[in-house]
This record gives C-alpha cells, structure tokens and sequence, in this order.
C-alpha cells in the first residue's frame, strides 16, 4: 500500500475546489449546447461510419470477393480489425477493475470514459466476425441455439470461445459501467431542468437517492463486479489468442500469445485512452480534474506494457529459432525481411522505441509528446495484429499455395468506419453522461474521509 | 410433360424425354439447392417482391415440384447413370471415351478402357469438351448474311448456287479441319468429284513436316505409332510427347509403365534436348535446352559420336557426311551427348530417338537415321501399325491461298477449323469478296464472321461419326444426347446437297461395306453394329509390315542445312494445354487450367530464360511487341527458367476475336505473325506497361522443405526406406481410431505423375467446379479443389521440375475440422473429411488452419453466371455452392455411395477393391493415383502405401492425411549426375 499511498500524495484534483465545483465542472457540458468543434468532429466521424456500414452493406450483397482476402489469406482486414478492436476495448475494465482493487486513487477521474470507450470498441470488435463470415445472415449459427435439427456448436473451436469470451466482457462490462452510473445518474436528475431529460435520468438512476444504505450496497456490488471483470480482462484476450495460438500455422502456434496479447491490449486500450482523455480534457477544460500526474501514469504503464510486448516479440524469434523447426524459422525470418517487413519494422519502431521516450519524466508529462506516442501505439498495434495474422498466412507450409494479400477500398473504408463509429459513440457520449465518475472523484478529496478511517475507496 | 415432348436418339432404347424449358422434371436436385441465390437485376427485382410476400406467410423457400415421368423410359433410372462409348477426336488424333448420362444429360467424359488410344484415361481436352457441348456461346441457328433462318431455305439456297456453280464450272473451294474419320472424308471425296471440288484441308499442328520427312527417308509416308514401353532409353528432340495433345495419353501409360518400379522392367531412362520448357522435359532425366536452330547440330553431333566414338556401323557416304560435323560447343553437350551414346548403345533395339513433328524436315531425317543406327524399327517403332496423317499445312493450302488472293473462286466452303483466325489478315478482304462462302462450324468465329451461309454444326457429343487414328483402330462416335440447338451434322449437310439421304444410314452402310466386310464375322451387321456401339471401338487385323530403310543420300542435305548459322532471337511456337491450337479457346475450363510448366491461366506469354530477359532489360510482365514480316504481335514477358538463352517460346490459340465471350480478348494471336511455328532474327521492341499473367503458383522453390520426396535409382536402391526419415520418427499417447468399415485411402505415385493436369479438369467436370476468371485468379481465388504443385530444384538455369498433385489429404488428425465452430466439416466413419455446405457459414478458419492451403472459398457466386443450357451439364449428384461457403476434394464422397449402393443391392457388405474410383483417378493416364480401402490388406491402395516410397506430406505434424505419396525416383546417367549445374 506504500506506493498507492505515494500516489494518492500527489494532488489528484488541481485547485481549490468545492464538491458542488466538481459537480458543477462535469456536468455542464451535459447542459450547454454542444460547441463547434464538437459539431465539426461529430460530423466528420458519423459520415465515416455511414461509409463504412454503406460498405458493409455492399459486402454483405456481394460477397467476401469484395474485400482483399484470398487464397491463402482468408482472414486480413477483418480479424485484423477484430482484434484490434477488443484489443482497445480492454482498458476499460483494466481501469475499473484492476486498478479498483489495487486502490490506485487516480483510476477515478479516467475510469467512466475508460469504460465508455470499451463499450464501444468492443461494439466495433463485435462487427467484425458477424460480416467476415460468407453467409452472414446465418452469423446467428455460432451461437449455441437449440433447435430441433439437433444441429450444435463445435466446443472445440476457438472461433466459439471467442463468441462466449467477447459476448460476457460485453454484457459485464456494459453492467459495470451502468453501475458505476447510477449515483451520477441520480446527480444529473437532480441538475436537470429540462423535462424529458428529467424521466430518462429518473428512469436509468433507478431510484438512487443517495442513502448511507445505498451506498453501502452500492459499494459491494461495485467491489462484486470488480472482482467479476479482473479475471474477464485476462480472460478475452488471451481466448482471442487462442484463435491464433490453437492452430498449426507456423507464426500463429505460439504459446506466448495468451500473455502477449492481454499486454498488448492493454497497451494498445491505454494509448487509446490517453488520446480521448487528452481531447476530452482539452475540450471541456477538465485540466484540473484530469491532471497531467493522471495522464504521467497511463505513460508509465504504456512504458511497462510496452516493453512486455517488446519482450515478447523477441522471444517468438527466439522460440522460432530455437524450435529448429524450418517451417517456424521461416515464418519469423519471413515477417524481419519478407514482403511485409517493412510492417514489421514499423511495429517493432512503434510498439517498442517510441515509448522509450516515457523514461525522461519530462516527455513523460509533455502532452503533445504522450498524444504523438499514443497514436504511434495504436497505429502500431494495429499493424502488430497485421503482422501476425497476415504474414503468416501468406506464407505457410507449401510454397505452391503462398500469395500476398492486398487489401482492398472496401476493407479500408470499413476499418475507417469503424473509427467512425468508436468516435461518433463517444463523442455522444461526453455529451449525455458524465465522462467523469461525479462521486468517485469527490471519494478521493481531500477530507472525503475522516482523519484516521479506513481509506477505503 | 405432354405439351412438348421430343424424342432424342435412340441408343440403344428409345429415349423419352421432354425439354428443359418446358418441365421441371429434369431439374430435381439442381434446382433444390443453393444456386436460387444467383441474383440478377431483374431476378433481384423479382426475389425482393416475392420475399416480401413470402415473409408474411412463412420463411420457407419457394416451393418446387418434383414431377416424376408419366410414363418411365426404360433406360433411364433417375439419378442413375448410363454410358455411352464414343470417340474424342482432334487433328489426326482420337481417344476413346465413355460418356456418361444422367437422364439424358452427358454429365462426365471418362475414358474407354477397350479403347487402345486410351485405355481408360481421358485427357483434360477431352473431359472439358463438355463444356462446348454446353457452352451458351454456342451458334444456335442456320444464318444467311447473319440473319437467322431456317435449314429448308439455307440448305435449298445453298444447293441451288452450288449446282449453278458445278454447271457453270465455276471454283468450288472446300477447306476443312482434319479428320479421320474414313466415311466422313470418303463423304468429302465424293462430294468433290460430284461438285467438281477441290478440297483442301488445314490444320496449325500439321503433319505436313513429318510426312515430308518420311518421304524424303524411307521413300513412303507411312508415320510408325512408337510403343514407348519397349524403350529403355528415350531422346526426345523438342517431341513433346506428354504435352497438350491426345496421343499423349498413349504415350503416358506407355512411358510410365517402366517408372513405377513394380515391375521388373528396368527403369527408361528419357533424354529431352529442346528449345521450349515442355512437359517432356520437365519428366527428363536430363534436359538440355538448344536453340531451334542448333538442334539439327546436336543430332548430328550424336550421330557422328555414335558413329566414330561408339563404332556403330553405318555407310560410307554416311560417315563421309559426319566426319564434317563440328564438335559440341560445350563440354557439357558433349558429355550429354556422350551419356546418351553409351546409354542407346547398349540398349541397341530399346531406344528411341525421337524428334518433335513440327521440327524441321531435315532434323527429323537425322531422327529416323539415328532410329535405323539403334535399330530401332520393328521393336519400338512399330512397322506394322501407322498413325493417321495428312496434308494438311500451309505447303498443302498454297495453291487455294493462291487463288484466294487471286479472286479466283466462287463458292469457298469451309468446314470446322477457323481458317481466317489462322490466316495473315488479308486473306480476309479476299474472302469477303468470293460471292458465295459457307461456313459451318460450332461457333459464331471469325470465319464465320466473314461468311454468308454460316451454319451450326452439333457437337461431337449430338453426333454420329467414326475415326482411324491409326491403321486398323476403327472408333465410332455416337450422340449422347439430341442436339441442343438446331444444328446438324457436316455430313447431313453433304449428303443433303449430294442428295443421298441421312448421315446415320450412309456411316452404318459404310461400316457394312468397308469394315464388317473386313472381318470374319459370324454375326449379323446388327449385331455387329450393336456391338462396335457399346465397345466404340473395332480392331482390324495388322497390315503388312513396311520396310523402313533410310536413304543415307538426305543425310548430306541435313548436314548442309545444318551449317547454316541463324543468329538472333529465336521464337518458337506451341500447341497450348488451355486452348490446343486455337479451337479450345471458349472453354472456360481449359482457359482457367494452369499450363503444367509456367502455370499461367487464361493467357499466352512470352517465355524466355533470366539470362535472355536481363539481357534484353526485360521484366516479368512487361509488355513487348514481336515483329515479323507479316505483322506484329504484343504479348507480356515471363521469365521461364531453363530455357536457352536468346530464346522465346510461347503458345498459339490465343487472342481469338470472335466465337465467345470468353475466348476473346484473351492472350494475343500468334499467328499473325505468320504461317510457320520457328522464327529466328526476330525484330522485338519493348511497350510501355505491364500485362498481369495470372499464374496460379508464385513460389517456385520448395524452399528446402521436405515436400516431395525423391531420390535417384542407386540411392533408391541403397536406401529403399529413405522417405521415412524425412521426419523424426512420431509417437503418440493415444490409442489409433479403429475404423470398422471401410477406411478411404489413396495413394499418388511422383513418379508416374507426368504433370498433365487432366485430374484438375476431371475434378473440375465431376464436382461441377466453377470457373472464376482472370481477375480472380489474379487473386489466388481459383477453385480448383485439385492442383498441380510444380517445384524447380537444382541449377536456376536447367532446374529440374517436380510435380505434386495438392487435395484434400482427408487427415485423420484433420486441422480444419476441430476449429470449424459450427461443424460443417467432420469426420465420417469411413475416415473421409466431410463438408457440409448447408451448415458452413462461411468463417474460412478451416482454410487457414489448413496447412496443404486446399480449401477453396467461394468469394462470390461464381455459379451466378450460369447461362441456359449449361446448368444441363452440371452433375445432379453434387451439390452447386452458393457464395460464402468452403468447399474442398470430397473424394468423389458421391462416387463411393453410388457404389456402395450398388454393392448393396449385390448383397455385398464391403465394395470389393478397384470397383470405386475417383474422378481424378480415372482420368489419370499414367496410374499415378490409386484410390481404395486402406483396411483391406490386399488393396492395391493398402499395399502401395506401405511401399517403402509411401510418405505423408508434412507427416511431422501428425495430421495423418489419407494420403500416400510415393517418392520420386529419377534414373540419372551416371556420367551426368553431377553435371547438371555445369550447364550455366
């Protein structure tokens, strides 16, 4: 407890600020028209998605033929996006969860959007395997659905895993999140003038009114569904490794990946994080709030998963080299100098040397440097998924059957889209729920508690 | 049922059925499935409205009916199939062929085993003509300036300018393809002296050169069939005996016979000294690659090797002659030289030397001498038995080009072939101008284009009609099914203007007269006739033996041409696996076969070695424009290793402008830069731009992995079990899955696989595979659920070539069938790995997770385009996928009901060795693949993949694939094993 208490010793809220100030800071963006920069972004990132769902629809009306997958190369664009969009989706419950049993105080002022945003990639991640499939209007068949044909799912498939996997980290980090609402919700009932604000607030707050009573079961369910989510969080991202990590495919059969990708995930989901709550601070002028000590320790953890998944892109060589196995050799030897190593490097330059800046606490606390770093991570990160997934298809065991893949519009335009839709989501979202948990924030004020109780957040 | 019924042809029952359009009868199980998804505009229109209609009622598919017939012909047992002998049969060639019928439909060409030509195998040509006889492309009615009409008028006008013509004496020119068939051509025999015509015929792959030689070397032109299974050494000099021709087959059972290492036989040894990367040369033992023009050097200098070095006797003015010849420019050609006389000398009477038909009448002198040196007439080279052969190249054509370019002629009839394709482009002006030109022919093609009276032919498969490929082998051609469209056959139209009724009746009492008579039989011409029917085919005794004595006196002419250096370029042409020589061109399944060597689909390239292209600053792709004194030609580079430099080769039959759809725009006409097949001092310059050859392999190399499997002869023989310690030895935990019926297995010997790629086409007809098209070939989407891995190994510029055939190795640790999360591909009892395509939704992890990459995805509906009447063809037994499905080799899963059932109903419980037989199989001339029971001890497939060549492709994985193959043993010269790399 002896560094969360060091952490907690920095300021985590800038000024001096009343309780009703911290209300009043998060909720006025709630109860202001949006402001220009909100419109142009809205605009912009909701025509993205309408393209990239027009493109869907054409997919779905022509065939997988539309997009650049081939022979060998079944899977491209789509997993690739699949995967790393749950990869995104993972900082979220991280955040929440992990970070809640660990009593890291400063979780509080990031946790809401954190949660939001993985809501909404996994929304996004949730596209990708329902229109990836040749008959998608038969997507509903990789559900367990009894029927009289007697006809049942194949336990043995990763491909089904992943279905459990990612529709329970949906449902239970949907709950999570509602739950972690609801005191802010009955906040913003109460703030409201607006009538029909005032029954969809009164409705979803669920008849909070903020009782000792209350907050003590609140608080247990909350602590119930942190300790739910923190094996979850383990739990997604090592299944979608399994897709890979289960076959045979040399370049795929790797035994790290389970803890590969839950680090990169969640290097992947802060990056993530860290390029909305920059934004969002930015544009609701919560500096105060979310302080740049808050965003110094994403960049901490960003340096420490970042150098895991160095970490690991080094032993797969290794492993690689010392299976002896010609198939395994190549296909690493393949992904350094083949036709796609250029990708590789540009991953290895992304995922691993740009965080190296966080060592210096300066860059660490310089905002455009953290946005720079945070984008090079997710654009490395992405292409880490399309190293894996695309270099070792196209060049497996029978040279007769290798062949590059090409994307094509269509599956640039649907990633696009996908972008389109994470941002359109949450931009609704700063403008309709509190992007910052009203209650938890002001649990970690100076003199929340009283002097010698138990700091029990 | 009743409205319309037609009769069709009535072997050997009369047959009833009605129109397709008109009943849904014959649709019971085509229709059923997937394919109602192909969305046209209109159909989209149409499905949208009734798909609103239907939802509110229920989600069921529209309703179908099956009818069943009101009165059952008794031949036809629905979903049952009948077949037919008959005879596939091209240029001066024919094979033998059985067709089979599913209600009435030809669905399969398999080949005839009575038939000599044949023996059971069929070539990719021959399987993939169904696709003409269906082909929608097809000209459908008798035209007169391009205006349909009826036979009556456009026979009556036809025989009114005719006889105007014949008293008049005006010019009747008849020019048609070859055939060999003798009632047909003693049809055009008469109706020449009856017309007063004069008749000419013309094919591209001529045998003009090699009855010249014959000629001018033994003074007849009696052209010997070879038997290559009484050869133990063979020089093939640019005879591309395996490559894209009918007579291939023969060759192929003939040649692997004495490779598979079975019998006792020693094992042949093949020599390829050629210009091109042929298919023979990618079997050789030792390839050598000369210019066109050094090849008569080369003969000359094996001659003169043998003559001096090896002391084989000969005359004197024959040693005279090659005591001029200059030695072997390299010291490798020399010691190859050297390897193959010490080979051919002690196996004096079992080797072959043997020069390509197209060469030079001056190399192939040199042939048939070295031939009369190793005495090789009378055991070889048969004396007694001769190939069919014509005049029938450019030389024979002259003087009608003569008189075409002379406006000579009044009436031009041509038949089959499509002369104006072939021809430089100015004839075309000159036949537009004769007042009257007939044209019969199977397509709307470019001659057709041109002429007045065009009429269609029916297909060889709505035919009657006979062939003599060589002397003695009688084949009938019979229809299998009643003309599609309303076409006839060349010779109802001859009789009809010689007046003398119908073809069926003259070919039945020609056969009375000319071959029933022939032979002591006890029979009635009834029976007979019913009997020649069902076998298709009627053997006549042998004939006298020729004499085959070679005039030394051409030897001195040889030598002179010999002497005459050509410098420059050199282009050599071919015949193409994907189009022959033009006439393939609309076959949607050749186009898209790859060629076994450059595995290029739907394109002619130009092949030229690295050396040749670096040299030149050329590139893969880049276009070039080849100029010749007759005109120019633009085709895309690609480089071909193993050629000799300062060469190019590729491949006629492309670029065709009219006839279908799909042959045009494809490739470029070879031919307009003129009549001859060698070029040399080539003009070529270098387009701006690339053209994309759509190759079906980009990795050439096997990049050192244990794929093929193969060894030479000695350490064959010192280490039989080599190919088991490719892997380390594998153990499992587990106890081994009992099968307790039957256990499908196959095995694939390498060594008699030659490459020819029939099994893909087999695959493609049986499993109603469909065609994709260029562009998405270009994308690796191809569908073919069987392919021919082609692998160079040794030196980049003479590598030798292996072939693999990739399917389905219905594993028994399958990758693919644990990761399917739905279940639509398992396991069955018999150990077969199933597909469902119902149950597939189309996630393609079992692709991926495949590690032989033989899962195919349809990308689109490729089944879409399906135009009336080529969903006739399709087989009833399998299934037509819909988009977004996987589909593999299914082991012919539908072959191996029908025979249990039949088997069954025998009271058998187990279906006894060799009774079933996959598609592939069956086509495959040289026996490489064996299916059967791998839990029955004595099956031929038990038995040979327990031969210690028996290995598992990516055994190490413990897929345990079904799959056998058998390593390939090659038989090097001793002197020459280690010489190869030097050739550089």
């Amino acid at each position: 407890m002896h560094s969360a208490s060091a952490l907690a010793q920095e300021e985590l809220i800038l000024g001096t600020k009343s309780r009703s100030d911290i209300t009043d800071l998060v909720s006025s963006p709630l109860e202001r028209f949006p402001s220009k920069p909100w419109w142009i972004a809205i605009v912009f990132t909701s025509l993205l998605a309408t393209i990239g769902f027009g493109c869907i629809g054409w997919t779905i009306y022509n065939g997988i033929g539309v997009w650049g997958n081939n022979h060998p190369a079944m899977w491209g664009f789509d997993i690739v996006n699949f995967v790393f969009w749950i990869g995104i989706g993972h900082a979220g419950t991280l955040i929440s969860a992990i970070l809640f049993l660990f009593r890291q105080k400063w979780r509080t002022a990031i946790n809401r959007a954190a949660e939001a945003m993985t809501i909404f990639a996994v929304m996004c991640a949730g596209i990708f395997p329902l229109i990836h499939v040749g008959r998608a209007w038969l997507a509903f068949w990789l559900f367990p659905i009894p029927n009289q044909m007697n006809l049942w799912v194949n336990f043995r498939s990763p491909l089904l895993w992943d279905v459990f996997a990612v529709s329970t980290y949906m449902l239970v980090s949907i709950l999570f999140w509602y739950l972690g609402l609801i005191p802010d919700l009955a906040t913003l009932r109460d703030r409201t003038q607006h009538p029909i604000k005032k029954i969809i607030y009164s409705v979803l707050s669920l008849g909070w009114r903020s009782s000792q009573r209350q907050w003590k079961h609140y608080e247990s369910a909350y602590l119930i569904f942190a300790a739910i989510s923190t094996p979850l969080v383990l739990s997604v991202h090592s299944i979608v490794s399994f897709d890979f990590a289960v076959s045979v495919i040399p370049g795929w059969h790797t035994t790290i990946f389970p803890p590969y990708f839950v680090a990169g995930a969640i290097f992947g989901g802060f990056a993530m994080v860290e390029i909305l709550l920059i934004l969002t601070r930015r544009l609701f002028h919560w500096e105060d709030l979310i302080t740049v000590s808050h965003l110094e320790n994403m960049n901490k953890i960003l340096l420490v998963t970042g150098m895991i998944v160095g970490y690991a892109y080094f032993v797969e060589l290794f492993t690689a080299w010392y299976s002896g196995n010609i198939y395994e050799m190549y296909a690493f030897r393949n992904r350094l100098t083949g036709d796609y190593g250029w990708i590789y490097w540009l991953m290895v330059f992304c995922n691993v040397l740009s965080v190296q800046v966080f060592w210096s606490k300066k860059l660490r606390r310089n905002l455009i440097v953290m946005f720079i770093v945070s984008i090079l991570v997710t654009i490395g990160m992405w292409f880490e998924r399309f190293v894996i997934i695309v270099t070792s298809l196209t060049r497996d065991f029978l040279p007769s059957a290798w062949g590059n893949y090409y994307p094509t519009i269509f599956d640039i335009l649907i990633f696009t889209g996908t972008l389109g839709l994470f941002f359109t989501l949450y931009l609704l979202f700063i403008r309709v729920l509190p992007a910052i948990s009203i209650g938890e924030v002001k649990g970690i004020m100076k003199h929340a508690h009283p002097t010698g109780e138990v700091d029990d957040v | 049922m009743e409205k319309k019924s037609k009769t069709y042809w009535k072997i050997p029952e009369t047959v009833t059925v009605s129109r397709p359009e008109t009943s849904s009868a014959l649709h019971p199980i085509s229709e059923m499935n997937d394919t109602d998804f192909n969305l046209s505009r209109r159909s989209f229109m149409k499905l949208l409205g009734a798909s609103m209609a239907l939802m509110s009622a229920s989600c069921r598919r529209p309703l179908q009916k099956i009818i069943p017939y009101v009165k059952q012909p008794k031949a036809i047992v629905p979903g049952k199939a009948v077949y037919y002998a008959s005879t596939f049969a091209i240029n001066n060639q024919a094979q033998g062929i059985l067709v089979k019928t599913i209600e009435g439909r030809p669905v399969k060409i398999e080949g005839n085993p009575d038939h000599p030509r044949s023996q059971g195998a069929s070539s990719a040509f021959a399987q993939a003509s169904l696709y003409e006889l269906y082909d929608p492309q097809r000209k459908r009615d008798p035209t007169i300036q391009g205006n349909p009409t009826d036979w009556k008028q456009w026979l009556t006008e036809t025989g009114t300018f005719l006889s105007e013509a014949r008293r008049q004496k005006k010019k009747i020119r008849l020019l048609t393809e070859t055939t060999t068939s003798p009632t047909l051509r003693n049809l055009y025999a008469k109706f020449e002296k009856a017309y007063g015509v004069q008749w000419f015929e013309f094919e591209p792959l001529s045998q003009e050169r090699v009855r010249a030689a014959h000629q001018a070397s033994f003074g007849h032109t009696h052209i010997p069939i070879v038997h290559l299974d009484k050869a133990n050494i063979i020089v093939s000099l640019n005879q591309d005996f395996l490559g894209p021709t009918a007579d291939a087959l023969t060759h192929a059972r003939n040649w692997t016979q004495n490779r598979k290492l079975s019998s006792d036989h020693p094992m042949n040894r093949l020599y390829v000294i050629e210009s091109g990367f042929s298919l023979t040369g990618a079997n050789a033992d030792h390839r050598l690659s000369k210019k066109p023009s050094e090849l008569l050097k080369t003969a000359l200098s094996l001659a003169k090797i043998l003559v001096q070095e090896f002391q084989v006797p000969t005359s004197r003015a024959a040693k005279e002659v090659l005591n001029k010849v200059t030695d072997p420019a390299t010291s490798f050609e020399k010691q190859f030289l050297m390897a193959i006389a010490s080979d051919v000398t002690q196996n004096m009477g079992s080797s072959l030397i043997w020069v390509g038909e197209q060469e030079s009448k001056e190399l192939q002198c040199v042939g048939h001498y070295l031939n009369s040196l190793l005495k090789a007439y009378g055991t070889v080279i048969d004396q007694r038995v001769f190939q069919a052969s014509y005049d029938n190249g450019f030389g024979s054509i002259e003087p009608l080009l003569q008189e075409l370019k002379s406006d000579q002629i009044d009436v031009f009839i041509t038949i089959g072939g499509n002369p104006v394709y072939y021809l430089n482009s100015e004839y075309e002006n000159h036949i537009k101008k004769i007042p009257h030109t007939i044209r019969l022919c199977l397509f709307e093609d470019e001659t057709a284009k041109i002429s007045t009276y065009v009429a269609p032919l029916s297909h060889a498969l709505e035919s009657w009609g006979d062939a003599e490929p060589e002397t003695g082998l009688l084949s009938l051609i019979q229809p299998t099914i009643q003309p599609l469209h309303d076409s006839k056959l060349t010779g109802d139209i001859l009789l009809n203007w010689l007046q003398k009724g119908d073809w069926h009746d003259h070919l039945r009492d020609q056969w009375e007269q000319h071959v029933y008579s022939n032979l002591q039989s006890v029979a009635s011409f009834d029976v007979f006739w019913q009997e020649a029917l069902r076998a298709g085919v009627v053997l006549l005794p042998p004939t006298q033996p020729q004499s085959f004595v070679f005039q030394d006196a051409i030897l001195k002419n040889c030598f002179q041409t010999s002497e005459k250096a050509s410098q420059g370029l050199e282009l050599m042409i071919q015949p193409s696996f994907s189009t022959y020589d033009g006439r393939f061109a609309p076959n949607g399944w050749l186009q898209e076969l790859p060629d076994p060597v450059t595995k290029v689909t739907w394109d002619n390239v130009l092949a030229m070695s690295p050396k040749t292209a670096e040299k030149f600053g050329l590139r893969q792709e880049n276009k070039l424009e080849l100029r010749s004194a007759s005109g120019a030609v633009e085709l895309p580079v690609f480089i071909q290793p193993g050629l000799a430099e300062g060469v190019i080769t590729t491949t006629m039959g492309y670029g065709r402008t009219a006839g279908s759809e799909i042959a045009k725009n494809v490739g470029s006409n070879i031919f307009t830069l003129g009549p001859q097949l060698y070029f040399t001092a080539l003009e070529f310059k270098k387009l701006r731009g690339t053209h994309r050859i759509a190759g079906t392999q980009g990795h050439d190399s096997m990049a050192g992995r244990p794929l093929v499997l193969e060894a030479t002869l000695e350490e064959f023989k010192k280490h039989p079990d080599f190919a088991q310690h490719a892997h380390p030895p594998l153990q499992s935990l587990y106890e081994e899955h009992v099968y307790a019926g039957h256990r499908w297995g196959m095995t694939i010997d390498l060594n008699a696989c030659i490459g020819c790629s029939g099994c893909v086409v087999a695959c493609d007809v049986e499993n109603n595979v469909p065609i994709v098209g260029k562009k998405q070939v270009l994308k690796g989407r191809e569908m073919h659920w069987l392919r021919l891995d082609r692998y160079y190994e040794g030196h980049k510029d003479n590598p030798r070539v292996v072939s693999q055939p990739m399917l389905c190795q219905h594993c028994e640790n399958a990758p693919c069938e644990s990761v399917c999360p739905v279940l639509a591909t398992t396991h069955s009892e018999e150990g077969l790995n199933e597909m469902t395509y119902n149950r597939c939704v189309g996630t393609r992890y079992c692709s991926n997770n495949c590690p032989y990459k033989v899962r195919r995805f349809n990308f689109f509906d490729f089944n879409a385009d399906l135009e009336h009447p080529q969903e006739l063809g399709k087989n009833p037994s399998v299934t037509v996928r819909m988009r977004g499905i996987m589909e593999k080799c299914t082991f012919c899963v539908h072959r191996i009901n029908d025979v249990k059932i039949d088997e069954k109903l025998k009271g058998n419980d187990r279906v006894p060795d060799g009774k079933m037989v996959t598609a592939c199989q069956q086509s495959c001339p040289s026996q490489a693949i064996v299916f059967g029971d791998l839990n029955d001890p004595h099956s031929q497939v038990s038995k040979l993949s327990k031969q210690s060549r028996g290995y598992h492709v990516l055994e190490e994985y413990d897929t345990k694939p079904s799959i056998t193959y058998l390593a390939k043993i090659r038989n090097p010269h001793p002197l020459l094993k280690n010489l190869e790399g030097e050739h550089a």
